[in-house]
């Protein structure tokens, strides 16, 4: 039989071409255009008003925004939130919906279903359920004795608790995708090591520590970085609940990019702190990979 | 067989050609787009003008498309800055406007008002030219901002006797209904509006209209008046009081002005400051009435009669847009017979002169055009007319950080000034 070589660009380039235009033409062109705009001042009315600035925007955002420096703590804070809360919650569940359980396909729709309704509905719902004089939280929450939990309301107006309301509705809308990646990565083990376990006399809890969290290494790894990077780009949970507020105690780098570059029609400005959430976000990425050791192989 | 060939294909082209060229024969069918951010009060009266037009111009068709009103000042600039802006647009943000006609985005109406202007007052002048003196927007409602609202049942049940003669007899009625575990007050402090309403309302006993447009206007860094003058401070010291006083909650900086109007409307609070758009707004069973915001002893506005008086609802006209097609179209629709329609359905006051018959006002609206008449100073939406980074940013957000202690008064006085200023001067 005779062989028959094809180079890449006659062969596989082809059929990845398609993607790779999209790929450029809606990823890479308007992030290069982006990253452009960030070394002009631009009102983005008309292109006739583009002023070079250089660094001047950077230097603005670094030294004399303090409303960036909150935003990026806000987002560490959500990153932190989504590692620590999204990911353990979404684990703990994993493993209990790994046990013979009546219906437990069900419970596994149920628990990712806030995963799949649009964050935007989840904001204006939430909206309306925080709502001080109108919501129902208020009143559901102190007739089943959560009296101490009774106003989240109150605390959405505390400039210091808001952020972490927002914070518990990001963790449970995002735990259920946490559960996905964790139960995928539970159907792996091998299910011999469970049996050689049992044969030894090991106890479920010390099958879990002993076999399934390590078993689960690449998966942490996984569930860490889509929390992460998602926790970067929160925009629609601070946008529709506070506005960013009160004052800007609930201001995310998303959010203040949009009240920069479009609201205030400081495009340019906008721009820089778009590249600059885009570096934080690359390098978180890099730390996660390095020290998670994803992407080496065994 | 050539020959047959050549003969068929020329009668082909012909008939094409000729079919192409009758279809152009026909009366110019145009279409204007029109986005329209207003429609959750206006809707059914602009539904029944643009009826109306397309009755009488049939070869022009509006494309009438519906704007989240919050939404309408991003989703617009965007349009204009590549070209797709619409035909005929709403009105936002003035600051907006103005940079959008410098920018050559919307069409100078000076035409338009040589042949029209004596439709609209002179008081109009604010909103419909740039300050560089160009026309550039049609109004097509006229509003006031100078009354409270208040809820009729919870005043007689508490003996609170109305109308107020001065703010401290308004601080001595907020004080009884709190004492009687009645929410005396409620505004939206999430966005910049309804908490900037009651602000300006102090700024203009503090300050008076000539000097917020003198602020307004500003054009140079080291002029005019400042944010830190006293009388802007003394004005933020009366809005912070309401919260601090306990009248109105501090988790307004939760809520935005749709929600904030719900517990008026339900019972739950007394007071409700608003322009003059809510009256039509509010529930018909609702038992509502109204006072003359109270005048503050001791400040400026106490013998003066300054308040907004607003010619709003603007529309402006794309650069692109078919001239004579929008003209025809801005015409019809400013007719005063047309600008009854915006009375009858929505009851909104028409910006055209004599509209609407005097005698067919309700008295709230009576009261409304009587300060129209009787104002002696007036100045336009302050975070409206201020670049953006000052009205929304500075002093929008400034609202939500004053009444949660985040930042103090003079804090909030020295950050408005240095922001002013920065943007004075890169301008």
């Amino acid at each position: 039989m005779q062989k028959y070589k094809t180079s890449f660009i006659k062969g596989p380039a082809l059929f990845v071409l398609p993607a790779l235009v999209i790929y450029v033409l809606f990823l890479v062109i308007p992030l290069m255009g982006s990253i452009g705009f960030s070394f002009f001042r631009w009102s983005g009315i008309s292109l006739n008003d583009l002023k070079f600035v250089g660094l001047q925007n950077y230097k603005t955002i670094f030294l004399q925004d303090p409303v960036f420096w909150r935003a990026l703590l806000n987002n560490l804070i959500f990153v932190g939130g989504a590692i620590v809360f999204q990911c353990t919650i979404g684990l703990i569940v994993a493993l209990l919906l790994e046990q013979r359980l009546l219906f437990r396909n069900f419970l596994r729709g149920t628990y990712f279903l806030p995963a799949v309704v649009s964050l935007t509905i989840i904001g204006i719902v939430f909206e309306i359920l925080l709502n001080p004089e109108l919501g129902v939280l208020k009143g559901l929450l102190g007739r089943i004795g959560l009296g101490y939990f009774a106003n989240p309301s109150q605390w959405l107006s505390d400039k210091n608790k808001a952020i972490y309301v927002l914070l518990a509705i990001q963790v449970w809308y995002g735990f259920g995708w946490s559960m996905f990646i964790f139960v995928s990565g539970l159907k792996s083990i091998n299910p011999e090591l469970y049996e050689a376990a049992t044969m030894d006399g090991a106890t479920g809890a010390k099958k879990i520590v002993y076999i399934t969290l390590p078993s689960l290494k690449g998966t942490y790894a996984v569930a860490i970085l889509f929390a992460t990077l998602w926790a970067m780009r929160v925009f629609e949970l601070p946008f529709i609940i506070t506005r960013g507020g009160p004052g800007h105690a609930t201001e995310v780098l998303a959010t203040w990019i949009y009240s920069k570059g479009f609201t205030y029609t400081r495009v340019g400005y906008g721009s820089a702190l778009a590249t600059i959430l885009l570096i934080f976000g690359i390098s978180l990425s890099f730390l996660i990979f390095r020290y998670t050791g994803m992407g080496k192989g065994e | 067989m050539k020959r047959r060939l050549l003969g068929v294909t020329i009668i082909c082209v012909l008939g094409i050609s000729l079919m192409l060229g009758t279809s152009s024969l026909g009366a110019q069918e145009i279409t204007l787009s029109f986005w329209d951010r207003e429609t959750a009060v206006t809707g059914p009266a602009t539904e029944a003008l643009i009826a109306g037009f397309e009755k009488e111009n049939p070869n022009i068709h509006i494309e009438w498309r519906k704007v989240p009103y919050d939404q309408y000042d991003d989703l617009a600039k965007m349009a204009y800055l590549v070209g797709e802006g619409p035909d005929l647009g709403s009105v936002c943000s003035m600051y907006t406007t103005w940079e959008l006609l410098e920018k050559g985005c919307i069409m100078d109406l000076t035409d338009w008002y040589r042949e029209y202007g004596d439709r609209f007052p002179l008081a109009a002048d604010p909103y419909i030219k740039s300050p560089g003196g160009v026309y550039c927007t049609i109004p097509l409602a006229m509003h006031t901002m100078k009354h409270i609202f208040y809820n009729v049942e919870i005043l007689e049940n508490y003996g609170i006797a109305v109308p107020m003669n001065s703010w401290g007899e308004f601080l001595e009625a907020c004080e009884t209904l709190k004492n009687q575990g009645v929410t005396p007050a409620t505004m939206g402090a999430k966005e910049y509006a309804p908490c900037e309403h009651w602000w300006q309302m102090f700024l203009t006993e503090t300050v008076g209209a000539a000097e917020i447009n003198s602020m307004l206007y500003r054009k140079y860094p080291d002029k005019g008046p400042r944010w830190t003058d006293p009388g802007w401070i003394r004005s933020l010291k009366y809005f912070l009081e309401l919260f601090q006083r306990g009248y109105i909650s501090k988790e307004a900086v939760t809520i935005g002005w749709a929600s904030s109007i719900l517990p008026f409307t339900t019972g739950k609070v007394a007071f409700f400051f608003d322009g003059s758009w809510l009256a039509g707004m509010l529930p018909p069973e609702f038992n509502w009435g109204f006072f003359e915001f109270p005048h503050i002893i001791g400040e400026l506005g106490y013998t003066r009669n300054d308040g907004v008086v607003a010619y709003m609802s603007q529309v402006q006209v794309a650069a692109t847009a078919p001239r004579d097609a929008a003209f025809k179209f801005l015409e019809y629709w400013t007719r005063p017979e047309n600008q009854k329609v915006r009375w009858e359905k929505v009851k909104e006051i028409p910006a055209t002169i004599g509209a609407v018959d005097p005698k067919e006002f309700d008295p709230y609206t009576r009261a409304c055009v009587e300060f129209a008449e009787t104002c002696t100073g007036s100045y336009p939406w302050i975070s409206a007319v201020l670049p953006p980074e000052v009205g929304l940013d500075a002093l929008g957000n400034g609202y939500g950080s004053l009444i949660t202690g985040e930042t103090t008064i003079p804090e909030l006085s020295k950050k408005l000034e240095e922001v002013h200023q920065r943007v004075l001067r890169e301008e």
